[in-house]
């Protein structure tokens, strides 16, 4: 076991590290000239700017040692530098933005959780079913209707067609706790549903495995009503693999958050690396992408060290 | 070519190896794979969307561009669907109709282009990796889970955002987040066909890795991988209409369907021009629905061990 963790970590280190290179490198293959595009002011750009554009972003030093300053910056003070066009530190908003991006992004897991555990768990106890056929439709509707197509449907439905929930804004739970459910509804239930797609199709196959057990036999077998059956015995071993998979909801929920925040006006990660690549603020952009892919490096860790855990087929040898 | 045919025939009435009978495995795929669920339908609409992606400018349309005006010279705007506007017309009196046919192209270019790119350089790279083995494999592995750690429409967000929005762009930036799903494909495969005896008889002979990978391990990786193209696809499509919807898409006037959708959004709170954005937006959903549902009837026919899966399932 431990032989199969310490593989996964050293594998997501040198990950996190290409990542990085990968989040630096994409903004030093920018065509033209790079302190132009870079300051978000163009060719017109005046000779005392571009002098201070370039000390700001180091740009008058080699690329290894650009890079070096970059992440040194980052791993020694999480200094992120501040941004071309504002000046401001971009490390301090960073943190407000991505606690509410977590914010909306759990609500998100436990919508995805509450929707899809009860209906994998219903379509495995009744295949072919009516829940089943229609966890099968969630699923393909899942990948096949994007983002803001569902969220444009849900404001139609609750704002414009019966004037319940507030069409954006975002409050949190802990300072306005009406407020925040309500103005999460919608966000929440964009990405939701997809997970719950998800969700439910890993209840449903490992519910299937474990209705299969001899335990499970056995416990008929003395008599139990089926719901007894199901819900002391089948559940807690039948619920147990569906932890695994909340890094991989969270990724979906990282992805998503770039139409979500946009659409419902959620001042998040998300809508901050769109402005900032409208604007061209690009060493925010590098910013984002670098701190999203390493949160979804970290989610997918978790995720195969937790079913390494549970399942001992996956371990090395 | 009849009598041709049948002189070829043996006593046995068995065909020896002509045209017909080379083709005679296609039948039988096409066959199985017309038999799966809802494939019919997906194969039509996409059928149906590529014709019009070819052969929009001689429809009998306004032009994209063009503004309907009426006896007055004024614009014919924020019309609802009607007999002139099938789909209605926008802030500026333009056809929706016409424009949610003429960015099909735009849809069916990234999609296909996109993932046509992924399919590209992930297959070499998920060949040589798997071929290969050992510290190069390890190496290739991990930059495309680099690559697989930011999210498609991120990734693409973030090229996009330096490349420029031009339509090679797009493709290229939407097509990057396809390679590790091909290269990921295309290693396992190359990992299983490296251990069959024909790779080890070429190697005898003493052909060269590049030409057993050339000859031997590339040809079996097509299959699985026309899977990931029609799956890519659909996913290419929907990235492009995410990056429209922003923004950061094809520059207007050209018409896209995120654009249209985004164009909806900023008067949906009226509750009024619905049909700016539920037309193009059904095309989305109708398209990539058809691409996912070929894609996965295509696994299902060539992969036989997960043919007995689904069925058992």
């Amino acid at each position: 076991m431990w032989t199969y963790i310490t593989v996964r970590v050293l594998q997501s280190i040198v990950v996190v590290i290409l990542v990085a290179i990968a989040s630096f490198a994409i903004f030093r293959i920018l065509p033209g000239d790079p302190v132009a595009a870079l300051s978000g002011e163009g060719e017109a750009i005046s000779p005392e700017r571009r002098a201070q554009v370039e000390e700001q972003l180091g740009l008058n030093k080699s690329v290894p040692e650009q890079f070096g300053k970059w992440i040194g910056d980052i791993v020694s003070s999480g200094d992120f530098g501040s941004s071309v066009l504002t000046n401001r530190s971009i490390g301090s908003e960073l943190i407000q933005r991505l606690q509410n991006t977590l914010h909306v992004g759990f609500a998100t897991i436990i919508v995805g959780m509450l929707i899809g555990i009860p209906a994998g768990v219903l379509s495995a106890i009744k295949p072919n079913s009516l829940a089943d056929r229609l966890v099968t439709m969630l699923s393909v509707g899942g990948v096949a209707i994007p983002d803001y197509l569902t969220g444009l449907i849900l404001i139609l439905l609750f704002v414009v067609t019966w004037d319940v929930l507030p069409a954006a804004g975002f409050a949190r739970i802990w300072d306005d706790p009406a407020a925040s459910v309500r103005s999460l509804i919608m966000p929440t239930l964009v990405v939701g549903w997809v997970l719950s797609a998800i969700v439910a199709r890993q209840t449903r196959s490992s519910m299937l495995e474990v209705m299969r057990q001899d335990y499970v036999r056995t416990a008929r077998a003395k008599g139990l009503r089926e719901r007894r059956v199901i819900a002391l015995h089948a559940l807690r071993n039948g619920l147990l693999p569906v932890v695994t998979i909340v890094g991989l909801l969270l990724a979906r929920v990282f992805a998503g958050a770039v139409i979500v925040e946009q659409i419902f006006n959620i001042p998040g990660m998300g809508r901050w690396l769109v402005q900032a690549a409208l604007q061209r603020d690009l060493l925010i952009v590098q910013a984002m992408i670098l701190v999203i892919a390493i949160a979804i490096v970290i989610a997918n860790l978790l995720t195969d060290i937790s079913y390494g855990i549970l399942d001992p087929r996956i371990r090395y040898g | 070519m009849a009598e041709q045919a049948a002189a070829e025939t043996t006593a046995g009435g068995y065909p020896v190896p002509d045209e017909a009978s080379r083709l005679e495995p296609l039948r039988i795929f096409m066959r199985r794979f017309l038999r799966v669920r809802l494939v019919r339908p997906a194969l039509f609409i996409l059928v149906v969307f590529g014709i019009i992606a070819i052969f929009v400018d001689v429809f009998p349309l306004p032009g994209f561009e063009e503004q309907a005006t009426d006896e007055d010279g004024l614009y014919v705007s924020w019309q609802s669907p009607n007999a002139d506007h099938p789909f209605g017309t926008d802030k500026i009196g333009r056809d929706t109709f016409s424009r949610v046919l003429h960015a099909t192209r735009a849809a069916l270019a990234v999609g296909f282009g996109a993932s046509l790119f992924g399919a590209i350089f992930g297959l070499p790279i998920g060949i040589a990796a798997g071929y290969a083995r050992g510290v190069v494999d390890e190496a290739l592995m991990r930059l495309m889970d680099a690559v697989l750690a930011f999210p498609g429409l991120i990734l693409a967000l973030a090229l996009v955002s330096v490349l420029g929005r031009d339509i090679i762009n797009i493709i290229v930036a939407v097509g990057i987040a396809n390679i590790p799903w091909v290269a990921r494909i295309a290693r396992a495969m190359a990992l299983s066909v490296r251990e069959q005896d024909y790779v080890l008889a070429g190697q005898t002979i003493g052909a060269s890795n590049l030409r057993i990978m050339m000859r031997y391990v590339l040809p079996n990786s097509f299959q699985p991988v026309i899977v990931q193209v029609s799956l890519g696809a659909g996913f290419a499509i929907i990235a492009e209409a995410g990056l429209s919807f922003l923004g950061l898409g094809i520059r207007p006037p050209e018409p896209t369907w995120g654009g249209m959708v985004s164009e909806g959004r900023q008067v949906i709170i009226t509750g009024s021009g619905w049909w700016l954005w539920v037309f193009p937006g059904a095309c989305i959903a109708l398209l990539v629905w058809s691409l996912n549902i070929i894609g996965d009837g295509l696994r299902d026919v060539l992969d036989p061990r997960l043919r007995g899966a689904l069925e058992g399932d």
